[in-house]
């Protein structure tokens, strides 16, 4: 009897001694999440009418639209994100160019960062532009919580005719890289 | 030979490696009643040790192994770990389930019946790998435009619970064994999200530069045990422990099981073990998501006459339209249903035994066969196919060797003994031998190892 528990013993212990897990290695478990998330923000359709006052039968040369931002609202948002592009995507179908000014705000309206504007001449339906943002060189950014967005006519010849139908089209997206 | 036979046979016993299922239709010991309450037993009672008289753990993972992410290599972490992503499915998963049985007596009441009962405590957990979310928490959505996200691949299930059992086993005829097992389970813990469904995906849209949606989402996390009637988390592990002792949800179950001989050498076994539920009523808080949602964006309007605050509008709409909510409803939750099958022929030298009352049993020295193995679980069954040659070394020493076939590997080969110290019988078995030189490449550790007091 003691004989076996004596082996019995003994086998537990080789057991443990010719189960092996080499060539493992868990001090370098080092893994930083970065993952890149991009969601639609802005976006509108205007027709000559919208530039058009039908009271005083006279062009409306600037219209502005404000929203809140609250992108950054988010701590988690904040204390990961390091890079902000936005990228913008306009069709033109007007006769006329136009410029459009976005600006960011922070909660007491003062201005954390403007977009440099965009001219686009008229017929041109594949504008396209981008801008980056690294937080590290505009740490102000991520008090933004307002977003305004002016569209204006550039002075011409040409009037606008709120009786045809043409339309400037305005897309966005936000892309936000996080490092977690 | 012998000692060699021997001394393999120790190797086995002690080697704290095995799967429960290796002990299925096997050695007479008394925790087979656990595995088949219709299993024969030979003797007058048994007595197990506390705490010792079966113990089991399980650890598997399927899609990749510790080497894979751990390898001791030049490669950054973060590379293995993407290698590791790339590898796995949604149907891979990581399961952990360990058994301490903590009381297990039992004892004949006559020459036909033998009685027993116990209580044990179990840990079981599943969880399936959503590689979707997975990938989408690492990367983002931003590289994976037009793919969609499915929240179904989300499904996992945790229990740690007592159960106190009290079984029957009964010879109906001299080719006959029938069992039952009547189970009251005691839920500490339950956390399970099941049954889930819809997606996420990010498109291109004619509105915006992409769009959003989540479509026909609806989830769920159900939870019992974790929070206590003041709604706060209980931290506390003496609480969890004793919730297992009837202090906790309860629920009921029932195992049956039989043993069939066709022939003296030909026998058939078989047993349905946990089917039960246990009614969570008590500490439970679920979370729920139900609804669809499309966004494009901020649509702005430039209307002077209303100025809108769009943001706020999209929020709104979307707590509108994707209800969340927090409940404390009671559920029902089902036990993972186990099924056992074997076919054994016996043959080679034919020896008896004595048992209790003075009878004799007559059995044979060798014996070959298969057996089928599985456990219901969320997305699919778990299924192991082994086949298995038993030799009894002694009338005290009995060994079994296998082959099994599952999700893990289809090189799994196992052995298993079970000894007879005197009174004391003690078994344990080893289900994955090639497993032992380099645990790091296993897809799964396992042991299994129990001793009680057995009186003929």
């Amino acid at each position: 009897m003691n004989m076996y528990i004596k082996n019995l013993v003994a086998f537990f212990s080789l057991c443990f001694l010719i189960s092996c897990t080499d060539n493992l290695n868990f001090d370098e478990i080092n893994l930083n999440v970065d993952p890149i998330l991009t969601t639609p923000l802005i976006y509108f359709e205007l027709n000559q009418d919208d530039f058009y006052n039908s009271t005083t039968g006279t062009e409306i040369p600037m219209i502005t639209d404000t929203s809140d931002f609250r992108v950054f609202k988010s701590s988690a948002i904040r204390n990961d994100v390091f890079k902000a592009v936005f990228d913008f995507e306009i069709e033109n179908r007007f006769d006329r160019s136009f410029e459009v000014n976005i600006v960011f705000f922070d909660g007491n309206d003062n201005i954390t960062r403007t977009i440099p504007s965009f001219t686009i001449v008229p017929q041109d339906l594949n504008y396209v532009a981008s801008e980056s943002i690294e937080i590290d060189a505009s740490p102000i950014f991520l008090t933004s919580r307002k977003v305004r967005v002016e569209v204006k006519l550039n002075p011409s010849t040409t009037q606008i005719d709120p009786n045809i139908y043409q339309i400037i089209k305005f897309k966005s997206t936000g892309t936000f890289h996080l490092s977690i | 030979m012998k000692k060699l036979l021997l001394l393999i046979a120790l190797i086995v016993t002690g080697s704290l490696k095995s799967q429960q299922k290796l002990a299925f239709s096997f050695g007479e010991t008394p925790q087979t009643l656990l595995l088949n309450p219709g299993a024969e037993t030979n003797f007058k009672s048994h007595y197990g040790i506390p705490m010792l008289s079966d113990f089991s753990f399980n650890l598997g993972l399927t899609g990749f192994n510790l080497n894979d992410l751990f390898s001791n290599d030049s490669r950054a972490f973060r590379t293995r770990f993407e290698g590791v992503l790339n590898k796995i499915n949604s149907t891979d998963y990581i399961n952990f389930n360990t058994k301490i049985d903590v009381l297990n007596v039992g004892f004949r009441l006559d020459k036909k019946t033998y009685l027993s009962f116990g209580f044990y405590e179990e840990l079981d957990f599943i969880s399936y790998m959503p590689k979707d979310f997975i990938e989408l928490f690492y990367y983002g959505n931003e590289p994976f435009l037009n793919r969609t996200f499915s929240l179904s691949q989300v499904s996992m299930k945790g229990d740690f619970l007592g159960v106190f059992h009290a079984g029957i086993s009964k010879k109906v005829s001299e080719k006959l064994n029938i069992g039952a097992r009547v189970k009251i389970y005691s839920s500490s813990i339950n956390i399970e999200s099941l049954n889930n469904s819809g997606t996420f995906s990010s498109t291109t849209s004619n509105e915006n530069i992409i769009r959003q949606s989540l479509n026909n989402i609806n989830g769920q996390i159900r939870t019992s045990g974790i929070v206590d009637s003041d709604d706060e988390y209980v931290d506390s592990p003496n609480e969890y422990f004793s919730r297992t002792f009837l202090g906790g949800n309860l629920g009921l179950g029932l195992d049956l099981g039989l043993t069939y001989h066709f022939t003296s050498q030909l026998e058939f076994t078989a047993s349905l073990l946990d089917i039960g539920f246990v009614k969570h009523s008590k500490n439970t808080k679920n979370f729920n998501i139900d609804g669809n949602y499309t966004l494009d964006g901020l649509n702005f309007e430039y209307d002077t006459s209303s100025l809108s605050n769009y943001w706020q509008q999209v929020e709104q709409d979307f707590r509108d339209r994707v209800i969340t909510e927090q409940t404390q409803e009671a559920y029902t939750s089902w036990r993972p249903m186990k099924i056992n099958a074997a076919f054994k022929y016996s043959f080679g030298e034919k020896r008896s035994k004595s048992c209790y009352s003075k009878t004799h049993k007559q059995y044979y020295y060798n014996a070959v066969g298969f057996q089928l193995h599985n456990i219901m679980r969320p997305i699919k069954p778990q299924f192991s196919f082994t086949s298995f040659y038993e030799a009894s070394l002694s009338k005290k020493i009995h060994t079994k060797f296998t082959h099994t076939i599952n999700d893990y590997s289809s090189t799994i080969f196992g052995a298993a003994t079970s000894l007879q110290l005197g009174k004391l019988y003690v078994f344990g078995g080893l289900d994955n031998l090639l497993g032992v030189a380099d645990v790091s490449t296993a897809n799964s550790i396992a042991f299994n190892f129990g001793f009680n007091i057995v009186i003929d």
